[in-house]
């Protein structure tokens, strides 16, 4: 069995100004893989990304793809390796056929093989009726179709995505994953990509990788981790606005951590939902607090993201948008 | 090397193409000499009467200066077009392909190089209209035309130095409207030299501008003084070296902070 496609360890990284983006950075991606590099903005997603394409240098540590060097041995990885950055990075006045021949040429493919991959990829992603107008003219997911084409036009064995669906309509966004599962499968490619949506992870990603300060705090099957978790959320809905009352009624019971979402909402995390509720229900019952509706849910991603940081994951994502501006 | 050169040809293609389907920016890219001819000949017809300028019309004396004069004046604003590149992630993409980093660079010189050859090709004909065509002939336009491509390639790689730098359009814009003027002015292309201050004059020695505009009148000439022009042709060759090596400097530059 040959190394994995992907290799990263002890990756550092600061800025001037004494941002430290990457902090020791370590994960490994295998040949075939869907692998989801998961964080709040901020977190190093997109630095990492762009050490494994070749435009950042990285301070320390090592990243190989299929064995090479990203710092050494650059040029092989650019072969290997396709980019699909945050900002898109194409031509807008060019036509979409126009970005793809000169991406060609610009990877050295023989001339001959330019227009059959032009046309293939085309028909892959299904825009080959736009292809020869401007991008320009392009709707949002249109154009991060041409961006994925771009990356794949000298047939790389692995591309990496730096949050391919951020700004898309969510309709557009599950078209795009569904596009990505079909490439998966046509093109026998290895996929990095950074997301900072949840459930993009959870869809797509046969492993993934919690990235917090520029870190890995943990990593596993998107079922693993939640599995890991061992925890159902237990969501009630009471007809009267006495949360603070639930939550001081539940707390009698074991192994129940309640909270208060709003005034009318209570979340439990218990182990098993299904064996706790009636126990809940009777003391809620007990002290004369309604229930006008119940929802339980398994553990989700947000959940793991709460579990190894102490932070809820939206609540993250927003400080560090914060601090970024 | 070859490669570099081919990575560089492709990337003129799209800059040539981009140029062409703004076709605003060709028909004021060909319109500009022609009217700038046209207006400054008309208003300094007089000016030859002046001690010298010496028997000519103020067009013919004008033209090659304002070949020259006209394709620094337009490459310099080129650095634009990069920040443009920087800003909507080109550059970045470019920069993790196969192709030669430095032909990044190079296409947009030779881009420039390509757009102020049409301009000096159309001033020089809009001076034969105007009744002062080159008097050196066939030599004489293609070494006006040849002087004119060196000078905007060299404007046009200190403009991508410039703009690599501050990597802000507002700030490259400032910069160069503050330097137009006086590099214009520091130059005998609209005025005979012995007519300049003894300072400026002394200046102008040290200003490229000036370096292609001697060069230029020279080559058009029906006798050219070719070591005079073999001199400045070697000065103007140095400046597009040392322009273009500081333009590809600081993209590795810009490329470290990412």
């Amino acid at each position: 069995m040959a190394g994995p496609a992907l290799d990263v360890q002890q990756l550092r990284k600061a800025y001037a100004g004494g941002v430290r983006a990457l902090d020791g950075l370590t994960f490994a991606v295998r040949e075939g893989e869907v692998f989801g590099l998961l964080g709040p903005n901020g977190a190093g997603k997109s630095t990492t990304i762009r050490v494994l394409a070749t435009l950042a240098r990285p301070d320390g540590g090592v990243a190989r793809v299929f064995g090479h060097d990203v710092v050494r041995d650059a040029r092989a990885v650019r072969r290997a390796l396709g980019y699909v950055p945050q900002v898109s990075g194409i031509d807008l006045s060019a036509t979409g056929r126009e970005n793809l021949v000169l991406q060609g040429q610009l990877q050295r493919m023989r001339r001959n093989d330019i227009r059959p991959r032009v046309a293939e990829l085309l028909a892959l992603l299904g825009v080959a009726e736009v292809a020869d107008r401007r991008v320009s003219t392009y709707s949002g997911g249109i154009k991060r179709r041409f961006d994925v084409a771009l990356a794949l036009m000298h047939r790389p064995r692995l591309i990496v995505l730096d949050e391919p669906t951020t700004g898309l309509d969510p309709e557009v966004r599950v078209a795009m994953w569904a596009e990505l599962e079909r490439l998966v499968a046509n093109e026998r490619l290895t996929i990095l990509l950074t997301t900072h949506y949840l459930e993009e992870a959870d869809r797509l990603a046969h492993r993934l990788a919690f990235v917090d300060r520029g870190r890995v705090v943990t990593e596993g099957t998107p079922s693993e981790l939640k599995r890991g978790l061992k925890e159902d959320s237990v969501t009630l809905e009471l007809v009267d606005g006495r949360a603070d009352d639930a939550v001081r009624a539940l707390a009698v019971l074991d192994d129940i951590a309640a909270a208060a979402l709003d005034v009318t909402q209570v979340r439990a995390r218990v182990v098993d939902g299904a064996a706790a509720l009636p126990a809940m229900l009777g003391r809620l019952e007990a002290d004369g607090i309604k229930v006008a509706r119940v929802a339980i849910a398994g553990p989700s991603l947000d959940d793991v993201y709460l579990a190894v940081t102490g932070r809820e994951f939206a609540v993250a994502d927003r400080a560090e948008e914060t601090v970024a501006r | 090397m070859r490669a570099a050169l081919a990575d560089s040809l492709h990337l003129l293609m799209r800059h040539e193409r981009r140029f062409l389907h703004q076709s605003v920016w060709l028909v004021i890219a060909l319109a500009t000499p022609a009217l700038w001819m046209l207006l400054n000949s008309e208003l300094f017809e007089r000016i030859v009467d002046l001690p010298g300028f010496g028997d000519t019309s103020y067009a013919a004396f004008v033209a090659p200066g304002a070949a020259v004069l006209l394709g620094a004046a337009g490459s310099i604003w080129l650095g634009t077009v990069m920040i443009d590149d920087l800003d909507r992630g080109v550059i970045d993409r470019l920069l993790t392909t196969s192709a030669a980093r430095v032909s990044v660079i190079l296409s947009q010189l030779m881009h420039a190089g390509v757009v102020a050859s049409l301009q000096a090709i159309v001033t020089l004909t809009m001076a034969a209209l105007l009744n002062a065509p080159v008097a050196g002939g066939a030599v004489g336009w293609v070494g006006v035309v040849g002087v004119t491509a060196l000078v905007a390639t060299g404007f046009a790689a200190l403009s991508h130095a410039v703009g690599l730098t501050v990597r802000r359009e507002e700030t490259l814009s400032a910069i160069l409207n503050f330097v137009a003027l006086p590099m214009t002015l520091l130059s005998s292309a609209l005025i005979a030299q012995s007519l300049m201050p003894e300072w400026m004059r002394t200046l102008a020695n040290l200003n490229p501008l000036e370096w292609g505009v001697r060069a230029a009148r020279q080559l058009a000439r029906a006798s050219p003084d070719w070591g005079t022009a073999a001199n400045y042709v070697g000065l103007l060759a140095a400046f597009v070296v040392a322009s273009s090596a500081l333009a590809t400097w600081t993209l590795e530059r810009y490329r470290r902070t990412l």
